[in-house]
């Protein structure tokens, strides 16, 4: 076989690279986008698994010099043919284009695997990938079940690979309703000036909306299936269900056998920023209960909240459908403060104590970077898989509409066999993770 | 009836024996009752439904599962999957696992029973969810001897895996493997050896593995080892880091951000010490986040950087000054003041400037007095040291930050340089003094205008662009977000965008009224908010505002609007084809499903017969003059909503003398007014210029207690004849009305009763005014006079008193002027 890009750049880490590339200053100060070079050395590759939605976004259907795209898979041959066109469009290269992922997997020339698909194949993928010696950038919410985040934590650790799971908000941007990045929140927290326990509330009402309108519908009407859909591999490990328009491509997320809709939506975009500011990236709640109507076994429906409790009395709120919060709710709240939507706090001049307290810890937040450097991402297999299984455990305690118990350090619920086979969900054969 | 009649009959029953079910109802009847009930909105509703099925458990499971068809047309299998997933989620919960078997064997038999395949799966599937939960078997681990072998042939990823399987198996000699992996050139495979050592045993057991001989590991590994001692906050070996800060290269800028992540006392004075010099950005990055105490080390090197860049001949290096000072001012590091104050007030301009930027971070309430003389005698830092100022006062309250200001405004040379300041205390009274200045021609109090966090200074900005367009795209961005933060009001939000919409003339200030148009989920700024649909321009932010109201708005929307604008809205977002952009066509889709089209009202074939004409039938207003924005059509009827700056009053576009009027009307809030006017001219109020006002009015709401006249309840002809009254349909219901006038005659009918039956002219003995020509008539049950009682024809109108009203099925049968 030959020499993968990846096995380059490994050995080119010392001896061969340093003797090969030219000083970087000579081309253009490395960062800069508008003038940057890369040393081929440095170049990575990524392929696509799934280019219907978020893989063809803006932010992903990309190729630069530091990392180019080189192939793209999708079970829709029109989604695939609009790629590989907008590629040659775009980027001016023909896409390696792949039906069955595991061909995108096993191709040298890629080094990053994108996972964009609906989630129940995201474990699957992910631990593939891992095996192959690949590294892993994977839409959220990162797996479909906690059994199946376990397993991509235990893969992406035994094989060595660098995994980043793609929300953001707990390093950078804008973090929804509160106006602010996640920081100065994290400074809050940490300066206890709010006191202990905490309690989060994500809803409208804090500027965190829940889509509601992912949810699934009942009775649907079987359809015969289009003729550039590969069904039978779109639904990989799901159950076999009628195709119909609804439970694939851009509202799949209403079905629990693909994900669990609003919640999986945005879930981990809200949760995993409160995960980061509390402390308990490798922590997890013990209690988890529910207030919604009953669930259908396969359509997903709303909730009105869903209340996470820790052992230590923090709690996160999720305020859904119908939920009725009387005046002004507050995003955080302590014993001693609460801070409402727009970093509005009760504490006075709060910001003054803040600024005069040390930035958090800076954390690894360029991808490209961590894989030539073999850092772990800020948004990794782990503290992705715990945030994950917070969303997790909001679906199962749904679908069995009642309160759940949890053990964080087995990550199993305690006494509860129906809840526990909900951890582990079987696939259907010949799938298996 | 029904509905009481069943109640008894449970109360009756539910006191007899428990049997197969307390009400005795067979096992078809149990899962009739529970299956209409599906799906559970709450969990009280759903412990009694699911109580009953696993009361009748297994026969209750096998008879729903026998409901489900296999999948095709008009199959509603719903129902029975809701209480089939409802059932075994309640016998799973331990409180009622004792029917748990008897729900399982109700569903193997049914499974058995079944010969769908989906079916099947479905009931197989729920007896899974029945079962014991067993841990899925550890995967076999490599053979220890392949391992090893793996690990010297290996590629990358199969050494990982080797290690992890050696290490896992033999903890004990996870340390030498480490070591081993030190060695190696392969930086994937040294840090993923690095990481699982560590979780296996722990970082302090690494410790010396690690460090050991760390000065003879090749620059590459010294990077993995820093950046591990640095996760992992090992202080323990310090002497390491400090040696490998000179190291140069990587090493250094790993051993940089490895002291940063550890903090403490050792590094500090290291750190601060590289804010200059090829390794400043890591640096300054390291400390910003520096976990200790190192505001003296920065002092110190502030002092010192000064000293050196005073003395600096060419005066070209400032950037260890400014690194030192970006980092005090980023921690605020108030006991740096005193040097600030020196760099301001030193000969060297640049030097200067540094220190008035920085100002801002380090002073308190005890800088006001200096900082506000800094202001009042610089002009070219008028903004560095407005900066300062409003740092100085902003811990004090609005009205003390307003004091402390004017009290430096009375004896400054230049009032203006304040103006700035003064927006931002936020006061009503720095509104007022700044709309002053502006009147007396200053430009600059107009633009401090727009910095004032209050929403007095709306009106101000509002006028300003409206009076010269050159200033629109100054002034209203901040009019619109003043908007959006402070008007409550979602009509008068819809109202104030409208006009921002009217006035803008560019493609940025047309989205971002757009955008803000978006979060007012009403009926009219949807309509508004449509118009831009074709807009190229805006279309984009138009669609999005569109799908918003849409699926936020409780308001009713016409559906002919609705479906209009939200296809073309879709038809936007799928020609921009992002993947947001999708889920939004989907979520369209949705909305449209939900909506559905209305029927028009029709005139019954009697009314025919007799001759009436239909006036409002839901679609249009075209039989119809006056208020057309107060008064729209929506699915059907017709709604009247207070539209802010319209006039309230809707008129026939024919006159009429005799007739009869038929209407249905509803309330949707409580206390509703309105009423309609007869025989009225356009633009006067009916109740006295025309004939009479026929009050429509939701009396009952409890505003009205106590204090109502009898001739002000529904019906009554206002002011002159009391009408009996009656007791409203709950919010929300139709009621129908009739009033027949016929020469002075005047008959009203609600809902089949006869409520006033009566003659104005007799009511008033024929003094529709005070014979004395005075203002009070004692012939009116009003006291007031009605000059218009005795117009001989008019209009019929809807007097507008304000929204919450909806009116349907207006008809009209003219019985001529004769009478």
């Amino acid at each position: 076989m030959a020499q993968s890009r990846r096995d380059f750049i490994k050995k080119a880490g010392l001896g061969i690279g340093a003797l090969t590339i030219l000083p970087r200053e000579v081309f253009g100060k490395m960062g800069d986008s508008s003038s940057k070079f890369v040393a081929p050395s440095d170049q990575m590759t990524r392929g696509i698994i799934g280019v219907g939605g978020i893989g063809m976004s803006n932010l992903h259907f990309v190729s630069d010099e530091r990392c180019r795209l080189v192939a793209v898979c999708d079970v829709d041959q029109k989604h695939l043919d609009n790629a590989v066109q907008k590629g040659q469009e775009r980027f001016g290269t023909k896409l390696q284009a792949y039906h069955d992922w595991r061909d995108l997997v096993h191709d040298p020339n890629v080094d990053i695997v994108h996972i964009a698909t609906p989630s129940h194949w995201h474990g699957l993928m992910a631990v593939e990938a891992a095996k192959t010696g690949k590294d892993i950038f994977c839409e959220k919410p990162m797996t479909r079940t906690i059994g199946e985040g376990q397993k991509v934590v235990e893969a992406v650790n035994k094989y060595g690979s660098i995994f980043r799971l793609d929300t953001w908000f707990r390093f950078k941007d804008t973090f929804y309703g509160l106006g602010t990045t996640v920081e100065p929140l994290k400074k809050l927290v940490d300066s206890g000036l709010l006191g202990w326990p905490l309690t989060v509330r994500i809803s409208g009402a804090t500027g965190f909306a829940w889509k509601f309108y992912w949810t699934g519908r009942e009775n649907l009407e079987p359809q015969p299936v289009p003729k550039e859909l590969d069904y039978d591999m779109w639904l990989g490990p799901a159950p076999v269900k009628p195709y119909h328009p609804h439970r694939v491509h851009q509202s799949f997320r209403g079905y629990w056998d693909y994900e669990s809709g609003g919640l999986g939506d945005m879930g981990q975009h809200y949760i995993d920023p409160v995960q980061y500011f509390l402390g308990k990236d490798n922590d997890l709640p013990v209690k988890v209960e529910v207030d919604a109507p009953m669930q259908h076994p396969d359509a997903v429906g709303i909730w009105r909240s869903i209340t996470y409790t820790y052992a230590d009395g923090c709690k996160i709120i999720l305020e859904g459908e119908g939920f009725e919060s009387s005046g002004k709710v507050p995003y955080l709240e302590g014993p001693n403060g609460k801070v409402y939507k727009g970093f509005e706090c009760t504490i006075p001049n709060v910001m003054d104590v803040i600024n005069e307290l040390p930035d958090p810890e800076p954390r690894q937040v360029d991808f490209l970077d961590c894989v030539k450097n073999r850092q772990k991402f800020a948004l990794n297999e782990e503290n992705g898989h715990h945030s994950c299984t917070i969303v997790n455990m909001g679906s199962c305690a749904l679908r069995l509409g009642r309160t759940l118990n949890f053990d964080p350090d087995k990550q199993l619920f305690i006494n509860d066999d129906a809840a526990n086979l909900l951890i582990n969900q079987p696939m259907r054969a010949p799938w298996s993770i | 009836m029904k509905k009481i009649y069943s109640i008894l009959l449970f109360l009756a029953l539910s006191v007899a024996v428990y049997a197969q079910d307390a009400r005795q109802r067979t096992v078809q009847t149990v899962v009739a009752d529970v299956i209409a009930a599906m799906p559970a909105q709450n969990s009280a509703d759903f412990a009694t439904q699911m109580a009953d099925l696993a009361a009748t458990a297994p026969q209750s499971v096998v008879e729903i599962a026998k409901k489900l068809k296999p999948a095709g047309t008009g199959v509603k299998n719903a129902v029975y999957e809701y209480a089939l997933q409802g059932l075994v989620s309640y016998v799973n919960d331990p409180a009622h696992s004792a029917k748990k078997a008897d729900v399982l064997k109700g569903l193997q038999d049914a499974a058995a029973a079944c010969s769908d395949t989906y079916n099947k799966g479905l009931l197989t599937s729920l007896q899974r969810m029945l079962g014991e939960y067993v841990a899925p078997e550890a995967e076999a681990q490599m053979p220890l001897k392949e391992a090893k072998a793996l690990l010297k042939s290996g590629k990358t990823h199969e050494k990982c895996l080797a290690a992890w399987t050696l290490m896992n198996a033999q903890p004990a000699k996870a340390v030498k493997t480490v070591a081993s992996a030190l060695k190696s050139d392969d930086k994937i495979f040294r840090n993923s050896v690095i990481s699982n050592a560590t979780k296996l045993l722990g970082a302090p057991a690494l410790v010396p593995v690690l460090t050991g001989k760390f000065k003879k590991l090749t620059p590459d590994a010294k990077v993995d080892v820093l950046n591990w001692l640095g996760n992992n906050k090992i202080y323990s070996v310090s002497g390491i880091i400090n040696s490998a800060l000179g190291e140069g290269g990587d090493v250094t800028k790993a051993a940089i951000a490895a002291a940063g992540k550890i903090g403490g006392a050792g590094f500090a004075k290291s750190l601060v010490g590289m804010l200059g010099g090829e390794f400043a950005g890591g640096a300054l990055t390291a400390l910003k986040s520096y976990k200790g105490d190192i505001k003296e080390d920065v002092k110190e090197a502030l002092g010192a950087a000064f000293a050196k860049a005073l003395e600096s001949k060419d005066g070209k290096d400032y950037s260890t000054l400014g690194n030192i000072l970006s980092l005090a001012s980023a921690r605020k590091m108030k006991n740096v003041a005193p040097i600030i104050y020196s760099m301001i007030g030193c000969d060297n301009g640049t030097i200067s400037y540094l220190g008035t930027k920085a100002l801002s971070n380090f002073v308190g309430t005890e800088d006001i007095a200096k900082v506000g003389a800094l202001l009042d005698g610089n002009a070219a830092y008028v903004n560095e040291y407005s900066d300062a100022l409003k740092a100085a006062i902003h811990t004090l309250t609005p009205a003390e930050q307003y004091s402390k200001v004017s009290g430096l405004i009375k004896t400054a040379k230049n009032v203006s340089n304040f103006y700035s300041v003064l927006a931002s205390t936020g006061t009503d009274e720095a509104v007022s003094d700044l709309e002053n200045a502006y009147n007396n021609g200053s430009a600059a109090a107009l633009a401090c205008l727009t910095g004032i966090d209050n929403y007095k200074a709306a009106p101000i900005l509002l006028k300003a662009a409206k009076e010269n367009a050159s200033t629109r795209n100054t002034l209203l961005p901040r009019y619109i977000s003043l908007v959006e933060q402070y008007e409550n009001d979602l009509e008068k939000k819809r109202y104030s965008l409208g006009e921002v919409l009217s006035l803008a003339g560019t493609k940025d200030l047309k989205t971002q009224a757009l955008n803000a148009l978006a979060g007012v989920p009403t009926m009219k700024a949807f309509l508004l908010a449509g118009k831009y649909l074709d807009d190229k321009d805006v279309s984009y932010a138009a669609a999005n505002a569109v799908k918003n109201i849409a699926s936020k708005s409780k308001e009713e929307i016409n559906y002919t609007d609705f479906k209009n604008f939200l296809t073309k809205a879709a038809n936007v977002f799928k020609s921009t084809g992002n993947a947001d952009d999708g889920y939004a066509v989907s979520e369209i889709d949705q909305i449209l499903e939900a909506a559905e089209p209305f029927t028009p009202s029709q005139l019954t074939d009697e009314e025919k017969k007799q001759g009436f004409e239909m006036l409002f039938d839901g679609t249009n207003l075209d039989k119809w003059q006056g208020d057309l924005e107060g008064y729209i059509p929506v699915n059907g009827a017709l709604y009247v909503s207070a539209n802010y700056g319209s006039t309230g009053n809707l008129y026939t576009k024919k006159e009429y003398r005799n007739f009869v009027y038929r209407f249905e009307f509803c309330f949707l809030r409580e206390g509703v007014n309105n009423g309609v006017g007869v025989r009225t001219p356009m633009g006067v109020d009916a109740a006295y210029d025309g004939m009479c006002e026929v009050q429509i009015l939701d009396h009952d709401a409890p505003a009205y207690d106590g204090w109502l006249r009898e001739y002000q309840v529904h019906g009554s002809v206002y002011g002159v004849i009391p009408a009996k009254r009656i007791v409203h349909k709950p919010l929300g219901q139709w009621s129908t009305e009739e009033i027949r006038v016929e020469g002075d005659r005047i008959k009203v009918t609600v809902n089949g009763e006869v409520i006033v039956d009566g003659n104005i002219r007799t009511a008033c003995k024929g003094h529709n005014v005070a014979p004395d020509g005075s203002s009070e008539n004692p012939y009116t049950v009003d006291h007031r006079n009605h000059p218009g009682m005795f117009n001989r024809k008019g209009y019929i109108s809807f007097c507008g008193h304000g929204e919450g009203l909806k009116i349907r099925n207006v008809r009209i049968l003219d019985l001529g002027d004769k009478k």
